[in-house]
C-alpha cells in the first residue's frame, strides 16, 4: 500500500483529504503545520507528499527547501494544494505548478475535483 | 499686474538737459517717480541696487565714456528694462554701436519736446506689457507646478491604493477558496457515497450546488486574470503550435456538451497544419470562452469554427446561429460585468468576464477580436493571432548578426 503524507494547516481538509485517498487505497499520515510534516516526513518517509503553501511559520516553501537537505526525504514527490491562485489548465486538472528555488512542482488549486486530486496523485507516486 | 508708478533713471551730467528733461517726464501722462545722477558710475550703482523701469543715458558725457556705461549697465540685476540713448548723434554709428550694445530707443539732442514725450512713453507701454505676460507666465508656472505636485501625491495614493487592492483580493481569493474546498469536497464525499448511500434525488441536488461551488471557483479565478491582465502582469509563453490540431482538439472537448443541446458543433479547416506562435494555454482560455457563450446562447442550429490564413496572421471566426445581440448592445460587449439580459437556459449564468479575457489575451498576442451579430441570426466573433513564420525568425538573426 503506498504511503502519502498530507501537510495542512486546515485540520478539515486534513481529514477530507485522507478519507478520499484512504477510499482509495492509499495510507495516509496526517500534520497538521510544516515542522510537524518535516518530522513525519523523515520518520515516516513516506511515498508522496501533498502539502499546503501558506501555512503559518512554515510555509510550503521552506519545507520543500529542508526536505531537500535529507537524503532521506530528498526524492520524495511533492504536490502543491495552494488556495494562494489557481491557474487553470486547459483539462482544468494539474496547474501550472509552483516554482520553489529555481525547481518545478506540480500544484493543484484549491478547491479541486477529486477527480484530479487522484489522478495528480497516481501520476506522481513513483511504481 | 499694474506698474505703480514707472521708475526712470536719468544719467546726464548736463544740467540743463537734465532740466529740461525732468520737466517733460513730469508731464507724461503716467505719473513717473524721476531719479536723476550726474554720473555714470553712481547711475550703474544704483542699478545693481534697485530696479527701474526705464533708463534715460547721456552717451555723450564729459568724464565718462556713454559706451561703457551702457554695457555696466547691461549688467544690473533687472537687463529687461529699456534704455534710451540720448546724444547730439555727431557721429552717425554712435546709434548703431549704441543698439548693438543693448539700448532699446534713441533721442537726438537737441530734444524735440513732443519727441521725447512719445518714446519715452512708448518705452513705459511696453515695460507694462512684459510685465504683465511676465507676470502671467509666473503665475501659470506656480500654478502647474502646484497642479503638478498634486497630482505626483494623487498618483502616489492611487498606486498605494492599487497595492492595497490586490493584496485584498489575493487574501480574499486565498479566504474563498479554503472554505470552497471544504464544502466542495464535503458535499463530493457524499455525492460520491463515501458516507453511506444517498437517494438519486438527493444526489441532483447536491451535483447541482457542486456545479455553483465550481462556478464560484470560476468567478475567483476569472477576477485574479482580469486583475493580472490590467496591470500587465501577464506574461505570454509563446510557441509555435499547429492551430488546426489545436482547434480539432478544442471541439472535441465540447462535442459532448452540444451534443446534449442538439446543436452541431463543426469546424472548417484547411487540410494542412497552419503554424501560429501563441500561448497555448491562454489561447485555448480564448477559445473556451467564445464556444461556451455560443452553446450558453444558441438553441438550436450549428457553431462553426473556422481559420482563414493571411499573409502573417490567421483569422479565427466562432460562429453560431444563435438569439444574436442588440446592436445598442455592441460596443459594450466586451467591458466587465457586462451582461446582457439574453435568455437562455438555468444554471448557464456566466460571470461577465469572459469576453474581457479573451480580448484581452488576443491583444496580449498583438491581434485584434471583434463582433458581427443580427438579432435573430446569430453572432460571430473574428479574432486574429500571429503566425509562426520561420522567414522573420531568420530575418531577425540576420540583423543581429550584421550587428
Amino acid at each position: 500500500m503506498k504511503r502519502i503524507l498530507i501537510i495542512d494547516d486546515d485540520p478539515d481538509i486534513v481529514e477530507l483529504v485522507k478519507t478520499r485517498l484512504q477510499q482509495n487505497s492509499y495510507h495516509v499520515i496526517c500534520a497538521a503545520n510544516g515542522k510537524e510534516g518535516l518530522k513525519k516526513a523523515r520518520k515516516e518517509t513516506p511515498d508522496l507528499i501533498l502539502m499546503d503553501i501558506m501555512m503559518p511559520r512554515m510555509t510550503g516553501g521552506d519545507a520543500v527547501k529542508m526536505l531537500q537537505d535529507y537524503d532521506t526525504t530528498k526524492n520524495i514527490p511533492v504536490i502543491f494544494l495552494t488556495a494562494v491562485a489557481s491557474p487553470k489548465s486547459p483539462t482544468g486538472e494539474e496547474n501550472q505548478g509552483i516554482n520553489v528555488g529555481g525547481e518545478h512542482f506540480p500544484a493543484l488549486g484549491k478547491p479541486f475535483d477529486s477527480e484530479d486530486l487522484l489522478s495528480v496523485v497516481r501520476r506522481h507516486l513513483p511504481s | 499686474m499694474k506698474i505703480k508708478q514707472p521708475r526712470i533713471l536719468v544719467i546726464e551730467d548736463n544740467k540743463c538737459d537734465r532740466d529740461l528733461l525732468l520737466h517733460i517726464l513730469n508731464s507724461l501722462e503716467t505719473e513717473c517717480v524721476v531719479e536723476c545722477v550726474n554720473s555714470g558710475r553712481i547711475g550703474v550703482e544704483h542699478l545693481r541696487k534697485e530696479s527701474f523701469d526705464l533708463v534715460i543715458l547721456d552717451l555723450s558725457m564729459q568724464k565718462f565714456d556713454g559706451f561703457q556705461v551702457l554695457k555696466d549697465i547691461r549688467d544690473a540685476k533687472d537687463k529687461a528694462f529699456p534704455v534710451l540713448l540720448v546724444s547730439s548723434f555727431t557721429n552717425k554709428e554712435d546709434k548703431v554701436q549704441g543698439l548693438e550694445l543693448g539700448a532699446t530707443d534713441c533721442i537726438n539732442k537737441p530734444y524735440i519736446i513732443e519727441e521725447v514725450r512719445a518714446r519715452v512713453q512708448i518705452q513705459l507701454k511696453l515695460r507694462q506689457i512684459l510685465k504683465d505676460v511676465q507676470w502671467a507666465s509666473e503665475k501659470t508656472n506656480a500654478g502647474i507646478k502646484m497642479l503638478y505636485k498634486e497630482l505626483d501625491k494623487k498618483n502616489k495614493q492611487l498606486q498605494e491604493f492599487d497595492r492595497l487592492k490586490d493584496e485584498f483580493l489575493g487574501n480574499v481569493s486565498h479566504e474563498l477558496r479554503t472554505p470552497l474546498t471544504i464544502i466542495r469536497e464535503s458535499i463530493s464525499q457524499i455525492v460520491d457515497g463515501l458516507i453511506g448511500d444517498v437517494p438519486e434525488k438527493q444526489k441532483q441536488y447536491l451535483s447541482r450546488a457542486l456545479a455553483n461551488i465550481d462556478r464560484l471557483k470560476n468567478i475567483i479565478d476569472n477576477l485574479l486574470d482580469i486583475s493580472k491582465i490590467e496591470k500587465g502582469r501577464v506574461e505570454l509563453y509563446k510557441e509555435k503550435v499547429d492551430l488546426v490540431a489545436l482547434i480539432k482538439d478544442i471541439c472535441a472537448d465540447f462535442q459532448t456538451k452540444a451534443a446534449a443541446q442538439n446543436l452541431e458543433l463543426r469546424y472548417e479547416l484547411p487540410e494542412d497544419e497552419v503554424y501560429v506562435l501563441i500561448d497555448m494555454e491562454k489561447t485555448i482560455q480564448v477559445f473556451t470562452n467564445l464556444i461556451g457563450n455560443a452553446l450558453k446562447f444558441t438553441k438550436k442550429g450549428n457553431i462553426t469554427i473556422s481559420l482563414k490564413e493571411w499573409e502573417d496572421f490567421v483569422q479565427c471566426e466562432v460562429a453560431d446561429t444563435g438569439m444574436g445581440i442588440a446592436a445598442e448592445h455592441l460596443p459594450q460587449l466586451f467591458n466587465k460585468f457586462k451582461q446582457f439580459s439574453r435568455t437562455h437556459s438555468p444554471g448557464e449564468k456566466g460571470t461577465g468576464l469572459g469576453l474581457t479575457i479573451a480580448k484581452s489575451i488576443v491583444e496580449l498576442h498583438g491581434g485584434n477580436i471583434h463582433v458581427e451579430s443580427r438579432e435573430g441570426k446569430g453572432t460571430t466573433f473574428i479574432f486574429t493571432l500571429p503566425k509562426y513564420c520561420q522567414r522573420r525568425l531568420v530575418h531577425e538573426e540576420n540583423i543581429d548578426y550584421r550587428r
